[in-house]
């Protein structure tokens, strides 16, 4: 006999009873959502009926239609454990078909009623027996309530002197009743059991979407509210950042940088714009990752315009917190900087537009109402002080793509101008960068000149790799004009000029003169003061006077600067006085010597 | 060069999918299913490491937005695949690439999603989203129905090979996983054995599942 079967001999009085049923349904219901339900259940109905020492208990499954045991006292689990019955099967069987209970108490009536069930659940009933005998009572009863019959709880006898009072199926039927509650108790436990997991998960899950959503939420909002109050994409870039928390930066699509957060900047690899990934992200519109030999991942969301990629948004971060960003909000970010550089560069080109015209008609003369208007709607007041500003690439900057070069000169110019506290506008005109400038008429024209002056040295200090021309000061807007004038001689002027990249008109000398001139009239001076000189065989000499005007007779600077000896400058000097047939020391002639040799280095 | 469908039964909480493609053994690379987790298809230049690896993210809770996102992330070639996935809640997301063949595209239904590249033309994911709407019966039907649909209305544009019509139920006991590897009509072929053999386990997958735990033949 096993162990668990159910030897008690406990002859419980009816009152008793009452308290060992309480006992069970206390039982009972602790182990309601706990594993060890069934087992509880069964154990705790046999050991409150003495008269039964075995017994199974079926559930039945609505999938399969069968009746499916779920623990039993007193048989092998190992063969009870295949018994499936169908309704109607065997005594059980049929407590479930009937919804009565079936109750038998001799050993051939039992016998009788089990030779319903198919061969193979009397076999496995047979090798599970421990006792190797059939009972002598047999009670199955239904678990059934409002809603239907759930299983059946079979129990067993096996002592044929076991006393059965009349009432005692009633009292079993009660507590089946509590049984079946308690089962379904069981159930809901189970089910809440597990919907508390789901909606551990759900609530999970819902967080972290809302958490997303209002990240995004917040994102759109700031960067929509910064681009209304016209914050600027540099502070848009900084709010961005705040969100992403990793550095990040926008650049132009030549990779030029246009805003960051704060002012240590992350280098970016040699020949970023070259790279397969960012071919991939201008191919394809769509972000990527790069990650250098640094250990530094960045991660590249392109700025898409209208039917190109403008721009690119670098998240940067080390390779192992690539997982970590929230690239949603990277993108989401990039869409929005898209769309405040479209507005920018519409409202730029508007700009532009409106000021190419106003430069075409002030340099073509045409003033008018009209005309005088645009200029007070920008600021410039007809009676302010002028100046007019060209700007030309030189050879070594015309080899890049000018169109985004010239752009960058603008914006330098316009920098330099708010950073000198001069009003101006800057435009593009015939690939030339072109800046009106304007000062305040109440200053005065000296610190107009003087502020002019203070610019152009500044200009010259940056040494770009451009071409300044800057006109003189003009009295009124209408005068402009001259002053542009004045901006394309100093342009020419530069272009003689060795090494100077910035010229003020106003400080161009006799050169201003000179380039009123007719070239053959300057031809024609130069040999007639120069005469002989200019010949082949004669540049010593012609380099010797040249080095001596420009040293003004000073015969310690001449030398040096010639390398020669003081008696051979005295020699040359003779030979040139001789060959030009005058005396370098007779003023008039020294005059002319003098202006033969500006023109010279004029022309040449 | 394939159109896929997946869903989950809001009744059962099945996961499941009808796949056809021009490619041989479409079924080998897609779907990922896990009982009561998720399901995860790709395709396009397919990355069938991307159904193992966002199962453990949906497993963990994530939703397949989520999951979505994370697997992109981590995927340099996301442009060149579609990715869908349904996550235990219902919820569906897909990606459809850039770099995928015309015509693609993706629709996302309720507890399903269809998606499909190099198609004969838009009209089959519509009509795959119709037919499994307007289908009565088990997933593995109205997903049946909607991959028959798909392939009545041109399907792949460069022809037919294999086809997969796959449901998982219980893990661990699989339930509808029929494939047609190389065949010259892979979903009529596919609809055929389905019909033919459904009974012998799909129909008595619960008694199947309750005699193999027993320990018992099925009779």
């Amino acid at each position: 006999m096993g162990a668990d079967v159910n030897s008690s001999e406990t002859n419980v009085t009816e009152n008793s009873l009452y308290e060992v049923l309480d006992h069970a349904t206390f039982n009972i219901l602790k182990a309601v959502g706990e594993n060890c339900f069934f087992k509880t259940v069964l154990e705790e109905m046999i050991g409150a009926f003495v008269q039964f020492d075995t017994g199974f208990l079926f559930i039945f499954s609505e999938k399969t239609n069968k009746l499916i045991v779920k623990y039993a006292i007193g048989y092998v689990e190992e063969n009870y454990r295949k018994t499936q019955l169908k309704p109607g099967e065997g005594i059980t069987g049929l407590a479930f078909e009937t919804n009565e209970p079936q109750f038998f108490t001799s050993r051939e009536d039992i016998m009788k009623a089990m030779r319903t069930m198919t061969p193979f659940n009397l076999s496995h009933y047979i090798q599970s027996t421990i006792q190797a005998e059939y009972p002598h009572q047999t009670l199955a009863l239904p678990l059934k309530d409002g809603q239907g019959t759930m299983g059946v709880v079979t129990m067993n006898g096996h002592d044929p002197s076991a006393p059965y009072p009349d009432d005692l199926l009633k009292k079993l039927q009660a507590f089946a009743s509590v049984v079946t509650m308690t089962y379904r108790y069981h159930l809901l436990i189970d089910r809440a059991n597990h919907l508390e997991k789901e909606l551990a998960l759900t609530t999970k899950a819902l967080h972290k979407e809302h958490d997303q959503q209002q990240k995004t939420a917040d994102l759109y909002n700031e960067l929509t509210m910064l681009s209304n109050q016209k914050k600027g994409i540099g502070k848009m870039v900084t709010a961005l950042q705040q969100y992403v928390e990793v550095p990040v930066a926008l650049y132009d699509s030549l990779f030029n940088l246009i805003a960051q957060h704060g002012s240590h900047s992350v280098p970016l690899p040699p020949g970023m714009i070259s790279t397969k990934e960012v071919q991939y992200v201008i191919a394809t519109k769509k972000w990527q990752v790069y990650t250098g030999e640094n250990g530094v991942s960045i991660i590249i969301t392109p700025i898409v315009g209208s039917d190109s990629v403008m721009g690119f948004l670098l998240a940067f971060m080390q390779v192992e917190e690539v997982h970590q960003v929230n690239r949603m909000l990277l993108e989401y970010g990039a869409s929005l900087l898209s769309l405040e550089m479209i507005k920018q560069h519409s409202i730029k080109e508007a700009q532009q537009m409106f000021y190419g015209e106003l430069f075409d008609k002030v340099l073509l003369g045409v003033y008018d109402n009209q005309l005088d208007e645009q200029a007070k709607n920008l600021g410039l007041f007809p009676r302010d002080f002028y100046v007019a500003l060209i700007c030309s690439d030189s050879e070594q900057a015309a080899v890049k793509d000018s169109r985004y070069v010239r752009e960058k000169w603008m914006q330098w110019i316009e920098e330099a101008l708010e950073f000198h506290y001069i009003k101006g506008i800057v435009t593009e005109r015939n690939q030339q960068i072109i800046a009106f400038m304007s000062f305040p008429e109440l200053e005065g024209k000296e610190r107009a000149v003087e502020k002019l002056t203070t610019f152009s040295e500044y200009l010259c200090e940056m040494n770009k790799p451009i071409f300044i021309g800057i006109g003189r000061v003009y009295d009124s807007f209408r005068d402009i004009q001259k002053s542009f004038d004045d901006a394309e001689k100093s342009l020419v002027l530069l272009q003689k000029k060795k090494n100077a990249r910035v010229h003020l008109f106003s400080e161009s000398g006799v050169n201003r003169i000179l380039l009123d001139m007719k070239r053959n009239e300057l031809e024609l001076f130069l040999v007639d003061h120069l005469g002989v000189l200019m010949d082949e065989s004669n540049q010593e000499f012609l380099e010797t006077l040249l080095v001596y005007v420009a040293n003004n007779k000073a015969l310690k600077l001449t030398t040096e600067k010639l390398m020669i000896h003081q008696n051979t400058l005295y020699y040359r000097l003779k030979r040139i006085e001789t060959l030009l047939d005058i005396k370098l020391t007779d003023p008039e002639r020294w005059f002319d010597v003098q202006l033969a040799c500006k023109i010279y280095e004029y022309l040449n | 060069m394939t159109y896929s469908i997946i869903a989950r039964c809001p009744d059962t909480g099945n996961f499941g999918a009808a796949i056809a493609s021009c490619f041989p053994a479409v079924g080998a690379h897609s779907p990922a299913i896990q009982a009561d987790v998720g399901i995860i298809a790709t395709q396009g230049w397919v990355n069938p490491s991307l159904g193992g690896k966002g199962m453990h993210y949906l497993s963990a809770g994530q939703t397949a937005n989520a999951t979505l996102n994370t697997l992109l992330h981590g995927d340099p070639g996301r442009e060149l695949r579609q990715l869908a996935i349904l996550d235990r809640f219902g919820n569906s997301a897909v990606y459809t690439g850039i770099e995928n063949d015309e015509e693609k595209g993706h629709i996302i239904g309720n507890q399903y999603a269809i998606l499909g590249n190099l198609l004969a033309s838009r009209d089959v994911l519509d009509g795959m989203a119709y037919a499994f709407e307007h289908t009565e019966g088990k997933l593995q039907d109205k997903l049946l129905a909607a991959l028959v649909k798909g392939d009545q209305l041109g399907g792949d544009r460069r022809g037919k090979q294999s086809a997969i019509l796959k449901v998982v139920a219980l893990e661990g006991y699989p339930y509808v996983d029929f494939r047609v590897d190389d065949a010259k009509e892979p979903v009529l072929e596919l609809e055929q054995i389905y019909l033919k053999n459904k009974h012998i386990l799909i129909d008595r997958y619960d008694e199947w599942v309750e005699t193999i735990e027993a320990g018992i033949r099925l009779t």
